[in-house]
């Protein structure tokens, strides 16, 4: 029964971890698809009209299986998709290494190099702009721009933990669960309508659209389970102890010196993995 | 629920889901890409713009 509890839990910690990096993969290069073309042509190997084409599909297809993986929809056939383009970009990175070619992976830019370009809904840039004007933020010398990119990612964090560390063994309202898949969903709404650039009305209506069904969302959970089924201690322990260290590792991924030949062969082994594991240990209800 | 894990090879209907999934994702992804302001311009990377050459030797 142990073993069994124990399985569950890694199966979720996988399945959410993995699908959040894809998520977060696919939001960076929608938001610069002519830098990841750009990417893609450095190493040599796609040429002609496969480049554009690809470069505009893979985001796609990594949003997709990213998504599936964090809402546990065909979990398996998603972490199957994924294993298959971690193993793409790892013999393309092999190639590159073998032409002694230095280049950057082009896997993760959401930020690029400005923590201002990292995509918040308007009303958690303003929140944050008047905690840090209160906090008499400007006056200390924080950057803004880097405290707003840290509250959000250190928020999904915790969000995704609180999850991960909710007892499977206990039948209970999928709280929690549900919740981070509301979250998920509405920030990669809004990626995506950061990313493609519509009219200002057209942004505007969505941002109110999106805040509504967030209230709407939440009312309705806290009116169906009540006020018991958020548990406080777990959130805070997990806000404590594995917050920082997701996003460190975040951080790391999406803003840190580039991660080079070897360096990317391994951190896409440890994701190739999990999502191996997935697919032949995923639940059996699971296509 | 807790979802009971064991391990089995991914059959006929996972290989069809993935496929589904690598299909729609690639609509998204093209469909993004052409309503995206910062989207490729696949006219040009397609070479759709270049008007076409007359064969050799055809009368205007």
């Amino acid at each position: 029964m142990r073993n069994a509890s124990v399985k569950a839990w890694v199966w979720q910690a996988f399945r959410l971890g993995v699908g959040f990096l894809f998520v977060l993969a696919a939001a960076g290069k929608l938001r610069d698809p002519v830098k990841f073309m750009g990417g893609m042509d450095q190493y040599g190997l796609v040429h002609g009209a496969i480049l554009p084409l690809g470069a505009a599909a893979i985001p796609g297809i990594e949003l997709v299986a990213g998504l599936c993986l964090l809402l546990g929809w065909r979990s398996r056939a998603a972490a199957g998709v994924i294993s298959g383009l971690l193993l793409l970009f790892i013999g393309a990175m092999a190639a590159a290494m073998s032409k002694h070619l230095e280049l950057d992976c082009s896997c993760f830019d959401l930020m690029g190099s400005d923590p201002s370009a990292f995509p918040a809904p308007a009303f958690v840039d303003r929140a944050i702009g008047w905690l840090y004007q209160t906090a008499g933020g400007a006056a200390s010398g924080l950057d803004l721009a880097m405290l707003k990119m840290n509250a959000i990612l250190a928020a999904l964090a915790v969000a995704l933990f609180s999850l991960t560390s909710e007892p499977s063994t206990v039948p209970r309202p999928w709280f929690w669960r549900t919740t981070l898949a509301k979250v998920l969903a509405l920030w990669t709404a809004f990626v995506l309508l950061r990313a493609c650039e519509p009219a200002e009305w057209v942004q505007h209506g969505l941002r109110i659209l999106l805040l509504l069904s967030a209230l709407a969302w939440l009312a309705l959970d806290l009116f169906r389970y009540g006020w018991g089924s958020l548990r406080w201690g777990v959130l805070l322990g997990n806000a404590l102890v594995i917050g920082p260290l997701f996003w460190l590792m975040l951080y790391k991924l999406s803003d840190g010196p580039s991660l080079l030949g070897w360096g990317t062969i391994a951190r896409d082994v440890s994701m190739l993995l999990p999502a191996l594991w997935l697919v032949f240990y995923g639940p059996v209800d699971e296509a | 629920m807790t979802p009971t894990i064991e391990c089995r090879r991914p059959g006929l209907r996972s290989v069809a889901w993935a496929a589904a999934i690598v299909l729609l994702g690639a609509a998204l992804g093209l469909g993004l890409n052409h309503v995206s302001s910062v989207g490729i311009n696949m006219t040009i990377a397609l070479g759709l713009d270049e008007p076409a050459q007359p064969a050799a030797g055809a009368q205007p």
